[in-house]
């Protein structure tokens, strides 16, 4: 009788425990079964990222200064084959902007007189590699210029002492994928006194797919044309 | 003229470049030493640098023994003496013309190359500039000729 009357006013209080710890159990489940539907999401997605990674186009975009393109001299030669031929500059000047180097000489030429070769040459040039998987057909260059005279020339010679440039640079190439290369020579650099030149722009795969080039900065001085002679 | 005169009448010339305290010192050293040459002939000329940024400065003159042909850069001095009876051929080639590109600009090409071949034909002073410098390379390499006759 006694252990009845203890079993019947302890009964309720172990079952509440064990329906408590049901409860707990079910949300831990529930928590469970939400992290793994997440990490499951975010590993496809990785998957995903990675695979399309493997498909894109990747662009490296260096800049430099090449002295000359030689394609007119005659006098360059290579030997292919125990044969002497003339040799062939791969350099392309289609996409070599010609005006503001020109303006420029015309302005200094008769403040310094020097011979035109000086006034011409050390090309700003682009050199685009593609270490990805999709060939690159198309690259859109946002090029700023800005040209600073010194301060003598610019007050003696009533010239601004800065100007800048904004053009943008279509090029249409095929890069190949895995290691193709192309340079691009963009603006000849001889005739400027100082200059800093900014690339931005975006490039585009086979597909069509858009990516973004980042800012670079290149800047030179000819210090030739900063005192007056 | 002598050695001397003829580097105090270029040395406006060498400023232009830029040089170096090291190079200007250098430059009145090459002066001092040259004191006693008489020259026959010389030309000069303000070039690209080849071996890096900037400008170079490049003096040929030579009397009845040597051939000197002096280079300088914002950094570096080439100082090449020949002997002038080791010459065996002096060559003027000129380059004139026009070519079309692809979009169909025009570039002008301008050159002429003097080159003295000596010690054999695989041994050689070469300058490069503009056309309209023939009259005075034609001279320089006609005076050489004699002066190696002689």
């Amino acid at each position: 009788m006694i252990l009845l009357q203890a079993t019947q006013e302890n009964a309720p209080v172990w079952r509440t425990h064990l329906q408590d710890g049901n409860q707990i159990a079910q949300i831990i489940g529930t928590v469970m079964v939400v992290i793994y539907v997440i990490y499951t999401y975010k590993t496809f997605k990785q998957i995903k990222k990675q695979t399309d990674y493997q498909q894109d186009a990747y662009l490296k975009v260096e800049n430099s200064i090449v002295k000359e393109i030689n394609d007119q001299d005659p006098s360059i030669v290579t030997i292919i084959d125990n044969r002497i031929v003339q040799s062939k500059n791969s350099l392309t000047t289609k996409y070599l902007r010609k005006d503001i180097p020109q303006k420029m000489m015309e302005v200094l030429k008769p403040i310094f007189k020097f011979d035109d070769n000086l006034f011409e040459g050390n090309l700003f040039t682009v050199n685009l590699t593609n270490y990805g998987n999709a060939e690159v057909n198309l690259i859109n260059l946002n090029v700023c210029l800005l040209v600073i005279n010194s301060k003598e020339v610019a007050e003696r010679k009533m010239l601004r002492e800065r100007d800048t440039h904004n053009f943008k640079v279509k090029i249409e190439e095929i890069i190949g994928r895995n290691g193709g290369k192309i340079k691009i020579p963009i603006i000849s650099t001889a005739s400027f006194p100082t200059y800093t030149i900014t690339i931005t722009g975006e490039y585009y795969d086979v597909r069509n797919k858009k990516y973004h080039i980042h800012e670079s900065v290149t800047s030179g001085q000819n210090e030739h044309f900063l005192k007056l002679p | 003229m002598n050695g001397q005169q003829l580097f105090e009448q270029l040395y406006e010339n060498l400023l232009i470049i830029g040089p170096s305290e090291k190079n200007l010192v250098f430059y009145n050293e090459i002066k001092m030493s040259i004191f006693n040459i008489n020259i026959i002939d010389h030309f000069y000329q303000l070039k690209k640098n080849d071996k890096g940024e900037g400008l170079a400065f490049e003096i040929m003159f030579f009397d009845n023994n040597y051939i000197y042909d002096i280079v300088f850069t914002r950094t570096t001095v080439d100082y090449i003496t020949v002997l002038i009876n080791s010459v065996n051929m002096a060559f003027v080639e000129t380059n004139y013309g026009q070519i079309k590109n692809e979009k169909g600009e025009i570039t002008i090409i301008d050159k002429l190359q003097f080159s003295i071949s000596y010690g054999g034909d695989l041994r050689t002073l070469v300058y490069v500039m503009e056309i309209k410098r023939f009259s005075e390379i034609h001279r320089i390499k006609n005076n050489l000729l004699n002066t190696i006759q002689k």
